[in-house]
């Protein structure tokens, strides 16, 4: 699959109408977010890179990946996002970077999209109701941003904020969980090279329904660590709050770390049910990225610290 | 009501899952949705028949009393359907 997408020199003022964009589904033609189907910049190529950490596994169908989702901003059922969320503004958009950093500042979509060239990363997403698929995300990784915000020595946690906004998200007062939702990691994980910011999946802009215009992957970790929408990125010297660790202290600790070893309370983790599959599957460690990732947890207990 | 009648209403929702099915509308992940869908039915089945007796003197449904048997019944179908 070759992808052409440039980042861009061209503004927010020129990207074209959603209701458009969202006629067009397909590979992006042309430059950033949105802005399709001018003649001029028509055949301007982006290349996205390929990834030496994208698994081999079979992709799970775009259907699936953009109906099947769990962001309670926009109510609580799997097919809610996809139908709630289409007229979610995403642009424009601005993510404020803060905390322990030299300098404080506010970053638009065009300058995040300039930060590091865009790649392709097809990864595992496993979900802690034990449900999993195979994404194609395009993004950057975030020890790029994190390199480019140069935080202080002080700086031990990268705490993550969405938007929240109750005109956009009706449903939300009904989620039964705190928002605006928060997310965070400690400074090793976020440096990863695992740990990507995600600005697309399948050769296209992130769908609403996904956590657009930009949003976390972190794959060794359950879902909801992956924090949707981001607004705010926050450099800390103390671990910060997480969403469902307020809601649920004995259910969703701050590491989250995908583990076959540690059920969580009201149910196993030891499997998974990938979807499009019959049978469920056996969970890996890690999610199947322990070789990257298990020497962050070295000498910890990950039954105390889940 | 007739019995047979009965029967055949009882079975409406699993025609409409199998409708679906056939229509390829059961979602990302159509297991979760079956078994969500059986066990919504086994519940209210269970619950429409404890509660016979008492909708049948409230409405004035003397007959209503016939059928208590086979919507059990049909709770513990859905409920095998769900497991």
């Amino acid at each position: 699959m070759s992808i052409s997408w440039k980042i861009s020199d061209l503004p927010y003022s020129s990207v074209t109408p959603k209701s458009v964009y969202l006629n067009r589904r397909g590979f992006l033609a042309s430059v950033a977010f949105g802005a399709f189907g001018s003649a001029a910049i028509a055949n301007t190529k982006l290349n996205v890179v390929k990834s030496k950490f994208s698994t081999t596994e079979q992709p799970t169908p775009y259907e699936g990946v953009t109906n099947y989702n769990n962001f309670y901003e926009f109510g609580t059922a799997k097919s809610d996002p996809s139908h709630n969320a289409k007229n979610f503004r995403t642009i424009p958009w601005t993510v404020a970077i803060e905390g322990a950093v030299s300098k404080p500042q506010v970053l638009d979509l065009d300058s995040l999209l300039k930060i590091a060239p865009l790649e392709e990363r097809i990864y595992r997403h496993r979900c802690v109701e034990a449900w999993s698929i195979v994404v194609p995300w395009i993004g950057f990784p975030l020890n790029a941003l994190i390199k480019a915000a140069n935080p202080l020595s002080s700086a031990k946690y990268v705490a993550f904020q969405s938007l929240y906004d109750p005109k956009q998200m009706p449903q939300g007062r009904y989620a039964g969980i705190q928002f605006p939702y928060v997310e965070g990691l400690r400074m090793d994980e976020a440096m990863h090279p695992l740990a990507l910011l995600g600005v697309g999946l399948y050769g296209e802009v992130l769908p609403n329904q996904n956590g657009a215009p930009i949003r976390l992957v972190v794959p060794w970790k359950y879902g909801f660590k992956s924090i949707k929408s981001i607004v705010k990125i926050r450099f800390v010297e103390k671990q910060p709050p997480t969403t469902w660790n307020i809601a649920g202290p004995g259910e969703y600790g701050f590491y989250s770390n995908v583990n076959p070893e540690v059920d969580h309370p009201r149910w196993s983790q030891a499997k998974e049910r990938r979807l499009g599959e019959f049978l469920k599957r056996p969970t890996l460690k890690f999610n199947g990225y322990a070789d990257q990732v298990a020497g962050l947890y070295a000498g910890m207990d990950l039954r105390k610290n889940f | 009501m007739d019995e047979a009648e009965a029967f055949l209403v009882c079975l409406l929702p699993l025609a409409a899952l199998g409708w679906r099915a056939w229509k390829q509308d059961l979602g990302a992940n159509p297991i979760e949705l079956i078994t969500h869908a059986s066990g919504d039915w086994a519940m209210r089945f269970l619950h429409i028949t404890l509660a016979v007796m008492q909708l049948s003197k409230v409405l004035s449904m003397p007959r209503f009393t016939l059928v208590r048997r086979m919507l059990g019944l049909f709770a513990l179908f859905y409920e095998c359907l769900h497991f």
